[in-house]
């Protein structure tokens, strides 16, 4: 025999006791299609409904809170007693009031089919059993005994939420749980979450994205970099699912809609984000494994090659000379995409020290096109670069900040095919600027706010043969930040591109350097 | 007689190759394939210059050069480092400069780029 999901309708009001309720039915093992109607008046005339509707299936089971708008509880009892098909379906009063002895016989009600609103849902399932057992009417159908969490050690929950009503909506799905198999520690301010950290390991964080602190993404950005191991679930409410879906795409391993979820959602949510973290640091283990072991191979490559294109093992013809030099262009390029992703992920691991020195801007820039001059004489690209007479001093890492420089300067001329390319560096006290613009065939407008994010390169320009990682712009943007700058783009389709960015010039630790 | 250049490197091929481009610069080269050799054969020749890789199996890079220094026969020879990428992991990197044991010592990352190599020997031995 197939048995069918206990039909039951549950006539309730309050949110929180409607999740709770269909956790301990699942959890109880009692496969249910629960219909929910939150007021007296819409029960009633959906009971009604079988007067005019042959489709109308009557519910196994009805569950009614007594306290609930419009008809309240003791009316919809009365219409009930009074109807020779309605009562006959089973009923169960689940309430916070107390009800005396005459008030259940009033109303034909059995002393067990009371059950009185507690944290312990026992009575409630001993309720429903009861029925079962005096009506013979139907079967519980039960689930299958279903799976505990990947680990067996308790699991150390970090729930980062100042709003009351949802830290206890948590603590209540937790409660279900099997004791001994969670811990929770609650901070309401990331400042309390952080100083938490310092001494403590948790092996999930639940995380508001609006606290006291801190409000938003940022609140995430801040928390991952304060500490990047530890899997993030963000707790976002209805009309900001949009922000659950940027949340993952900046770091975090899942997202729960407040109200929205029941315990299973809550324990899957908690062990794919740990499973999800696991798989992300083993990415990065095996992206860092990969480029050391590349290492080798490319620095043999690379220079065999050269000595043979140097004349060093002998002499060779133009041609073979033209060969191995188009190899060696492309050896470089395979070492730049090495590079590329062994610098993105240890930016993600966090591994990446910033050593400030304090340097001169327009220096370094002059550095940097001194390298490129070449290529674009070769694509027949003006460089024009506007730069004061006067040094801009600025303390930061200068490889780094070199290196912005010329993903920069190497898209423009990856994307520039004619006109030419300016670089410019302006200030003032505090910050200075550095602006690339070119003439080249420019972003679509919808592509802008993907510009900045990991292999968009990849996606979106794969097709048009242009070559690269995608990976520049987004190691340009987190180094930048690193630095406490930032870096926009502004860009007209068919006319050319403009990339800025701003790093603070720290004029006081300026002056006394100079 | 030219400048001697010890070469510690596990891969054979990268000692092929770095020999072969250091002695078109007419240094004279030596190599060995892991620290406990190296450091006999520095102890025995007492070259000018010792280029170290430091992941290698057994001896690490670093505690050869910690060896090297405890021997006064060997303190005094420069000592470079190769650098794969992830070795900076291990060590304390700043800018060309690896900190080994508490002191620093120039490093070139690999893959390298083979003038940078031969400046960087140039600009602490000079020429063969």
């Amino acid at each position: 025999m197939k048995l069918q999901p206990l039909n039951i309708l549950f006539i309730e009001d309050n949110r929180t006791d409607v999740i709770l309720t269909r956790e301990v039915l699942n959890r109880a093992k009692i496969i249910n299609q629960l219909n929910v109607i939150d007021n007296g008046e819409d029960a009633l005339s959906y009971l009604k409904k079988r007067d005019i509707s042959k489709k109308f299936i009557p519910p196994d089971l009805i569950i009614l809170d007594l306290k609930i708008p419009k008809r309240d509880g003791f009316e919809v009892l009365s219409e009930i007693a009074q109807d020779r098909d309605l009562n006959r379906i089973p009923l169960i009063v689940y309430t916070t009031s107390d009800l005396t002895s005459e008030t259940l016989q009033k109303y034909k009600l059995d002393s067990r089919q009371y059950v009185k609103k507690s944290l312990d849902f026992k009575e409630l399932i001993g309720a429903i059993k009861f029925i079962e057992e005096r009506d013979g009417k139907f079967l519980i159908p039960s689930m299958s005994a279903s799976d505990g969490l990947i680990d067996d050690h308790q699991l150390n929950i970090l729930l980062v939420e100042d709003n009351m009503e949802d830290v206890e909506l948590i603590e209540e799905l937790m409660f279900m749980e099997e004791k001994g198999q969670w811990s929770m520690k609650r901070c309401e301010r990331l400042s309390e979450a952080f100083e938490y950290l310092k001494y403590n390991g948790v092996d999930v964080a639940i995380l508001d994205l609006f606290l006291p602190d801190m409000r938003g993404l940022e609140t995430l950005k801040k928390f991952v970099a304060y500490n990047h191991t530890i899997p993030i679930i963000v707790m976002t409410s209805l009309h900001a699912k949009q922000l659950g879906r940027e949340a993952i795409r900046e770091g975090a391993q899942d997202y729960l809609i407040k109200g929205q979820f029941t315990s299973d959602h809550f324990i899957r949510a908690v062990e794919f984000s740990i499973e999800r973290k696991k798989l992300d640091q083993l990415r990065d283990e095996l992206l860092s494994y990969v480029s050391h072991e590349l290492s080798n191979p490319l620095t043999v490559v690379k220079d065999s090659i050269a000595q043979i294109a140097e004349g060093v093992v002998g002499g060779i013809n133009d041609k073979q000379k033209h060969f191995l030099d188009i190899s060696l262009s492309n050896i470089g390029r395979l070492i730049m995409i090495t590079e590329d992703l062994l610098l993105c992920t240890k930016l993600e691991l966090g591994k990446l020290p910033i050593h400030k020195e304090l340097f001169d801007m327009n220096a370094l820039v002059k550095e940097v096109i001194e390298t490129y001059r070449a290529s674009f004489m070769n694509k027949k690209l003006n460089l024009e670069c506007f730069l004061s007479t006067q040094p801009v001093m600025v303390s930061a890492d200068k490889e780094r900040i070199g290196q912005v420089v010329t993903n920069l300067l190497n898209n423009a001329l990856k994307f520039t095919f004619k006109g030419h390319v300016q670089i410019a560096v302006a200030r003032n006290d505090h910050l200075l600027w550095c602006v690339v613009k070119d003439t080249g065939q420019g972003i679509p407008q919808e592509d802008i706010p993907k510009l900045f994010k990991k292999y968009q390169q990849v996606l979106s320009h794969r097709r048009k043969g242009v070559k690269g990682t995608g990976l520049g712009l987004f190691i340009c943007k987190t180094l930048v930040e690193l630095h406490g700058g930032h870096i926009w783009v502004k860009s007209c389709l068919g006319e050319g591109t403009e990339i800025t960015f701003s790093l603070p010039i720290q004029s006081k630790e300026v002056m006394d350097n100079v | 007689m030219s400048k001697m250049i010890l070469f510690i490197d596990d891969d054979s091929d990268i000692v092929e190759v770095v020999k072969n481009r250091l002695e078109s610069y007419r240094y004279t080269v030596i190599s060995a394939d892991n620290g406990e050799d190296g450091i006999m054969m520095a102890r025995q020749e007492k070259p000018d210059l010792i280029i170290m890789d430091i992941l290698m199996p057994g001896m690490t890079g670093g505690e050869a050069v910690k060896l090297l220094q405890e021997d006064h026969t060997t303190q005094n020879i420069p000592t470079i480092f190769l650098t794969s990428l992830s070795s900076e992991i291990l060590y304390d990197k700043e800018g060309d400069k690896i900190n080994i044991n508490g002191r620093f010592y120039t490093a070139v990352a690999k893959p390298f780029d083979p003038k940078r190599l031969m400046a960087v020997i140039n600009g602490i031995i000079g020429d063969a």
